[in-house]
């Protein structure tokens, strides 16, 4: 078993073959062996922690997908998500960063893949304003800045 | 005044009571506008302060970037770029996070401009063009050293490319201008309606230094319009349109129906592709659509001895070549070839190949279902032939159409296949070995090396049991990954399949995983 120390000060104990998915940890464990230490997360807090096992523990001891294909080919395919994926991304906002975060920070990628696919799909189609009211973003663009940028870009052709 | 006598009464108010009510009324109405004033500028201060709090902020740019690229398409058209001018425009960080992401960068499309393309406004479409040229460079700037793709596309109202009265639309400034002056393109695509227009911009080039673009292109795509108006006139092979050609590594070739480009089948078997010895032999990689029958794709193919990456689309055609007109030269060996894709055709060409080095072979067959019958046979035949069996590493079969009673699949025991991907075929998948005996089968798991299968856009009736019965044989080997999506079931429930088929218990290492339904599409085949 690995222990795990959250930001939050609270301690998992994590079975080693579910929590590898993460090379951050899997590299640890590696490098300093075994350690009755508890491995410290200072950028994970509890609730972010239960739901990544989570997703370690359904994909436990599961092969990674072939990656052999040519990017250029599958089209929209790209961007679907399996099942369970959806399910488990159904989650608010914050969290769905908060996993983001996480999947960065403990280096899962499929895990880190999976968000970035389900924020890409909440942004797909969607103008400037809907994108910013999608994420409460504040638009710190004066009008002048944005009509520089769209000058800039705009090119001198039909449709 | 009181107005609580009116809540139990019908009575009608009396004059002054109406009066002192509309006054009354007045100031509510002022003092509840004050407070949604109020109540509004608190939703947005408690939306701001939010957003300050939001995880989103602490997203590093380079995570942002990988969000915007799967946003964006693989090469940039017109919508592309408007959507990346919306993650632009968002907010001074996206922006940011935007310019960091060289790739986003990396690709233009141009479209022909229709609007005037008449010859009295010749100087203004120039204008109108040269302009956009510094813009094209700035944009590709963005994407530092990262290879950079150029896509143009003029195949709109091709009947009025050229023909006199109007320009010829490869004849546009600031893409001349791009490939004469522009920075290093790794690839371009030029889609076009004629070989006219290909002469044009040939022309256009003639004066390229050795360092522009063009003549430094590693990757060429050169895609005739379809359903072409104008026939094919390349028949003399001094004067070909492919003896231009740079001498790229890369070459796309889409050419024109044989029904719109020749007058009788005869004449499309008979015309040669004048596509020069040299250049097909510095060839990796090559594409190509031609549905015209006769000899002249083996003989360009018979050049090809550098080419490791080969694709060829039938265009639906029927296998038109003559055994005859192809005698020494089947089966053509194309020594150093690691990957093949077969596109909207029969399985009839694997009788025509030789392949040692194969490593993934791809069929998309999209033909009626007299082709699909033989298509086991004729793959293990192409298989033993090429001495892959044992080699061959992934394997795609797409769209292929039952004729009448229930087919399957059967295989020879690919000892180092990998990835199995079985698409949108009309009937399930028995997937079995071809007949071996009991000592062979004892000594030998079936697929023992499979990573990953794909069962894609099975039929509901589907159960998958039978699908998935080979696996009860493999007793050890590799995990697998068992990847499946269902027609007219958008969102198969993983759990329930899990259960059912017993998934867990049918040995350690076997996983399913269930993706959303997506109708196959042949356009996304095409790099434009």
């Amino acid at each position: 078993m690995v222990l795990l120390l959250t930001s939050d000060n609270e301690m998992f104990s994590v079975a080693e073959d579910v929590i590898k998915r993460s090379a951050y940890i899997k590299n640890m464990l590696e490098d300093v062996g075994e350690s009755d230490l508890p491995i410290p997360l200072p950028n994970v807090e509890s609730n972010v922690l239960v739901k990544i096992l989570e997703y370690c523990e359904h994909y436990r001891g599961e092969p990674l997908p072939a990656s052999d294909v040519d990017p250029a080919e599958i089209g929209d395919r790209s961007l679907d998500i399996a099942d369970w994926d959806q399910k488990y991304m159904a989650v608010d906002q914050e969290m769905l960063f908060e996993i983001i975060l996480a999947a960065n920070y403990l280096d899962i990628k499929s895990l880190l893949d999976v968000g970035c696919k389900t924020v890409a799909k909440m942004m797909k189609g969607k103008s400037s304003e809907e994108i910013r009211t999608l994420f409460n973003i504040a638009n710190d663009f004066t009008p002048e800045e944005e009509a520089q940028i769209r000058k800039e870009n705009a090119w001198a052709e039909c449709r | 005044m009181n107005f609580d006598r009116f809540r139990s009464s019908t009575a009608d108010p009396l004059d002054h009571e109406v009066l002192l009510a509309q006054g009354v009324l007045k100031d509510i109405e002022q003092r509840r506008n004050v407070l949604l004033d109020k109540l509004a500028r608190l939703d947005d201060k408690r939306l701001t302060v939010q957003g300050v709090l939001s995880a989103i902020r602490r997203i590093p740019l380079e995570i942002l970037g990988v969000i915007f690229t799967e946003v964006l398409p693989f090469v940039l058209n017109h919508d592309g770029r408007n959507e990346l001018l919306n993650l632009v425009l968002v907010c001074k960080r996206w922006r940011e996070a935007c310019l960091i992401t060289k790739r986003l960068w990396s690709s233009i499309t141009i479209k022909a401009c229709w609007c005037r393309s008449d010859l009295t406004s010749l100087p203004w479409v120039h204008k109108h063009e040269e302009l956009s040229y510094k813009k094209m460079v700035a944009w590709l700037g963005r994407s530092g050293t990262i290879p950079k793709v150029v896509r143009y596309i003029a195949t709109e109202l091709y009947y009025l490319c050229g023909d006199g009265h109007h320009r010829c639309h490869t004849t546009h400034p600031a893409l001349i201008q791009l490939m004469n002056e522009g920075p290093p393109i790794a690839h371009f695509t030029l889609c076009i309606s004629s070989t006219r227009c290909f002469r044009t911009w040939i022309t256009s080039m003639a004066d390229a230094s050795a360092s522009s673009p063009w003549v430094t292109l590693k990757s060429f795509s050169l895609s005739f319009i379809e359903k072409s108006a104008s026939s094919w006139d390349d028949f003399e092979g001094h004067r070909s349109i492919f003896a231009l050609l740079p001498a790229v590594q890369v070459f796309r070739l889409y050419l024109p129906d044989h029904d719109d480009a020749f007058f009788s089948q005869e004449t499309a078997e008979e015309t040669p592709l004048h596509l020069q010895s040299g250049f097909m032999r510095r060839l990796t990689e090559f594409s190509i659509r031609w549905d015209w029958g006769g000899p002249s794709l083996f003989n360009a193919l018979r050049d090809c001895a550098s080419l490791v990456i080969l694709t060829i689309d039938l265009n639906y055609g029927k296998p038109r070549w003559n055994a005859n007109s192809l005698d020494g030269m089947t089966p053509l060996e194309l020594p150093n070839l690691h990957r093949f894709a077969l596109r909207r055709a029969g399985s009839d060409i694997l009788d025509l190949l030789k392949t040692p080095l194969l490593e993934h072979l791809d069929m998309e067959f999209n033909v009626d279902g007299t082709e699909s019958d033989g298509v086991s046979r004729k793959l293990r035949d192409f298989l033993h032939r090429s001495n892959i069996v044992n080699t061959l590493q992934t394997l795609r079969i797409c769209d292929l159409v039952r004729t009448g009673a229930y087919s399957h699949i059967t295989l020879p025991n690919l000892t180092s296949l990998r990835h199995l991907v079985l698409d949108s075929n009309t009937y399930g998948y028995t997937i079995t070995p071809f007949q071996r005996n009991r000592d062979e089968e004892a000594l030998s798991p079936f697929l023992p090396r499979l990573e990953h299968l794909e069962l894609h856009n099975l039929e509901r009736g589907f159960n998958l049991d039978a699908e998935l019965a080979f696996f009860d044989a493999k007793t050890d080997g590799v995990p697998c990954l068992i990847t499946v999506s269902r027609v007219d079931d958008p969102v198969v429930a993983e759990s329930g399949l899990q259960n059912r088929l017993r998934i867990r218990n049918r040995g350690l290492g076997y996983y399913l995983r269930c993706i959303p339904f997506e109708e196959y599409e042949t356009h996304k085949i095409w790099d434009y």
